[in-house]
């Protein structure tokens, strides 16, 4: 009877419950239903595992006294080999061989034969590179006329017993093109940085042992290197289409020849010649080396092996993770200099993967990054930490603010990339998906970027950022921002985990080193290291996540 | 009037599923703390070891185990079972263990007698011998970590 009676009263307290739904009950309803079902439908997966933000790096478990233990990134475990190869597959090798290292010619040879189906069949179409000439004009290169230069040039120099080849031009597909007919042709190739001063040229090129010259028409005053460097017996003026006409070959000075690269590709244009050259794995490549411009203002003469350059590509090649790597719909426009070891490895790592690659002959540390990419509409970016800074600090760059850069932080702090905004799709960098920074030693410290400011960059760009420490005796990087990684660390420097390429310790005080954030100087090691090995100047510390800072 | 309509949008019911409401988004828009991993152990720091100073790492009272082959002295605490006290292999505990485990033999008289003098050269042993020695080494470079080396014990001035 009791049981009746609980039951009764129960039920008619839930119908008096409900029987004040009204209008606003419903919509209360609407709205918390609405609420609990938008994330299942807009809701993503981070981009990557929070774990591998949270350890970013792998750490020996053995130190020696006085230094930190090694790190080493996270593809490579403690006592395997660092990434040295591309692990080229020739054809109608095995199908699960590990391939070879390769060198520059095969990255080359990969530009030529373009994409290549999952048997191995090559799709037929081909990446690109295009030339910005100012602010309206693209110039859109075959990759087979590049070879015809690249054979051309090379058999000129060969024909001249040329030994080492200086090369002096802006970023260009010349410059590319000597590096590749070095590598094939067997002579070596030294890049001396574009727009120096006359005298400070002649100085550069009195210290190198080159034999041959390939420089812009008239940068070159001829007389006066002639008598500073008494090597060099030949010169390839390359000329920019407007100024063809003029007699560049034409009054040189006794002792000295003068070729134009144009004209050298005209005269020698025959179908044999725009073929690459064959597989030849007996022969080396030779090195390339780079004036590198040192904390003191002065260069530093840089030789990068072959094998140095090849490491440090496929490790950068590696820090794209697998659905971000680079592809032949990518095209990568370089801000920076080519004759700047990062800006040259990704590059050719870009060839390597036919992507295609967009040069501007206006590059360096201070370049409007909206007007550089104008025309190529680049997907992949290399902008110099100073371009990045005078990019947010111009007045035409409107920051998001309120609900908006609110959204998008949450994103990231979510693990996902916001959608690209209007104000972005209406810029030049609206197809911009990874913008590359490096942030070299040799640079003051003032340059550096913030995580707070990649952080601002990255909810104003909705683009995924690496920023790369690197130093003239490293091929490559030292250190790259795990593009995935969106945590916003404030005001600390963060260059994120060393690159497959190489090992990190840190050396100082043996109090500073028995801790799980070590500070000191930074050793570096590995087959991108000219040399081995090298210390830079200035000071890092581990962070909790084992990923480098800068002090 | 207006106080009546405002009491009716205040029903129980109301109130109810307004504060669920406001429960959920309040756990939707919390902020996340991103997740931490614990901390690893300290890197070990590698040392020399003399003969007597090594040999304190036997693995008495949860000590690590050590032991030392040709100069090479690796941490085989994850074999404690066998290289540990109780464990077939505890004399070369603390101890080098190269003329031991090159002779594949266990007994007080393959181990160096004399803590203070030069390191057993084992320029004796037969190649058969060698080669086991070679074979253990390279299982103890596979699966052991090396902490340190060894090497004899040097009188000073000091002493």
């Amino acid at each position: 009877m009791s049981a009746e009676n609980t039951a009764e009263r129960i039920d008619a307290a839930i119908a008096e419950f409900f029987s004040s739904w009204d209008i606003f009950t419903t919509i209360l309803v609407i709205v918390l239903a609405a609420v609990l079902i938008y994330p299942l439908l807009t809701g993503r997966d981070p981009d990557t595992h929070p774990f591998l933000l949270a350890r970013q790096a792998q750490i020996a478990r053995v130190r020696q006294p006085g230094q930190s233990a090694v790190y080493r990134s996270i593809d490579i475990p403690h006592g395997f080999p660092l990434r040295a190869g591309l692990g080229v597959k020739d054809p109608g090798a095995p199908r699960w061989t590990a391939g070879r290292p390769g060198d520059l010619r095969d990255i080359w040879r990969a530009a030529v034969r373009g994409p290549v189906k999952d048997d191995g069949t090559p799709t037929g179409d081909q990446g690109k590179i295009l030339t910005i000439l100012g602010r309206e004009k693209v110039v859109e290169h075959a990759l087979d006329d590049l070879t015809l230069g690249i054979n051309v040039i090379g058999q000129y120099v060969k024909r001249n017993n040329g030994q080492s080849v200086a090369v002096c031009l802006s970023n260009s597909v010349e410059l590319l093109s000597a590096i590749f007919a070095g590598s094939f042709y067997g002579f070596s190739t030294t890049l001396i940085p574009y727009g120096l001063p006359q005298d400070k040229l002649n100085s550069l090129l009195s210290k190198t042992s080159a034999d041959h010259v390939i420089a812009e028409a008239g940068v070159l005053d001829l007389d006066a290197m002639q008598s500073t460097s008494q090597s060099i017996k030949n010169v390839i003026w390359v000329t920019k289409p407007s100024s063809e006409h003029m007699q560049w070959s034409a009054n040189a000075p006794s002792g000295l020849s003068l070729a134009s690269w144009h004209d050298l590709v005209q005269k020698n244009h025959r179908s044999a010649n725009s073929e690459v050259l064959p597989l030849d794995k007996d022969s080396q490549v030779p090195p390339v080396s780079i004036f590198c411009p040192a904390a003191n203002g002065g260069y530093d003469l840089v030789k990068y092996s072959s094998e140095n350059l090849i490491s440090g590509i496929a490790a950068l090649q590696a820090t794209l993770a697998r659905a971000y790597k680079l592809s032949s719909s990518d095209i990568l426009h370089p801000t920076t200099s080519l004759t700047d070891s990062y800006t040259l490895c990704w590059t050719l790592a870009a060839l390597n993967s036919n992507a295609s690659v967009s040069l501007n002959s206006v590059a360096g540390d201070n370049v409007d990054l909206l007007q550089a990419t104008a025309l190529s509409r680049p997907t992949v970016v290399i902008a110099s930490p100073s371009t990045v800074q005078a990019y947010l600090k111009h007045p035409d760059t409107t920051l998001p603010s309120g609900l908006s850069k609110h959204m998008s932080k949450r994103t990231l702090r979510a693990g996902t990339m916001p959608a690209k905004s209007a104000v972005t799709l209406s810029s030049s960098l609206a197809r911009l998906r990874v913008l590359l920074i490096p942030q070299s030693t040799t640079l003051p410290a003032n340059t550096r970027l913030s995580s707070a400011t990649l952080h601002t960059l990255r909810t104003h760009l909705q683009c995924r950022i690496g920023y790369a420490l690197t130093t003239p005796l490293v091929a490559g990087a030292v250190a790259q921002t795990n593009i995935l990684d969106y945590r916003d660390k404030g005001d600390n420097v963060c260059v994120g985990a060393p690159l497959s390429s190489v090992e990190i310790s840190l050396s100082g005080d043996e109090s500073a080193m028995d801790s799980h954030t070590p500070r000191g100087k930074i050793t570096i090691k590995g087959p991108a290291v000219v040399g081995g090995t090298t210390t830079l100047d200035i000071e890092g510390q581990i962070d909790h996540d084992h990923t480098l800072l800068l002090h | 009037m207006a106080l009546k309509n405002s009491y009716a949008i205040a029903t129980p019911l109301n109130i109810s599923i307004f504060l669920i409401l406001l429960t959920i988004v309040y756990l939707r828009l919390r902020p996340s703390e991103p997740p931490k991993l614990p901390q690893g152990p300290k890197p070990i720091v590698f040392q020399t070891f003399t003969p007597r100073t090594l040999l304190k790492y036997n693995g008495q009272d949860n000590s690590p185990v050590y032991l030392a082959v040709r100069g090479k002295v690796y941490d085989v605490s994850s074999g404690r079972n066998f290289y540990g006290p109780g464990g077939p292999y505890e004399n070369f505990a603390g101890r080098d263990a190269t003329r031991g485990l090159a002779c594949q033999s266990f007994d007080e008289d393959m181990l160096t007698k004399d803590l203070d003098g030069p390191l057993d050269d084992c320029a004796d042993l037969s190649p058969d011998q060698l080669e086991n020695l070679n074979g253990w080494i390279e299982r103890f470079d596979e699966k052991y970590l090396i902490v340190g080396k060894l090497v004899p014990f040097k009188k000073t001035d000091f002493h």
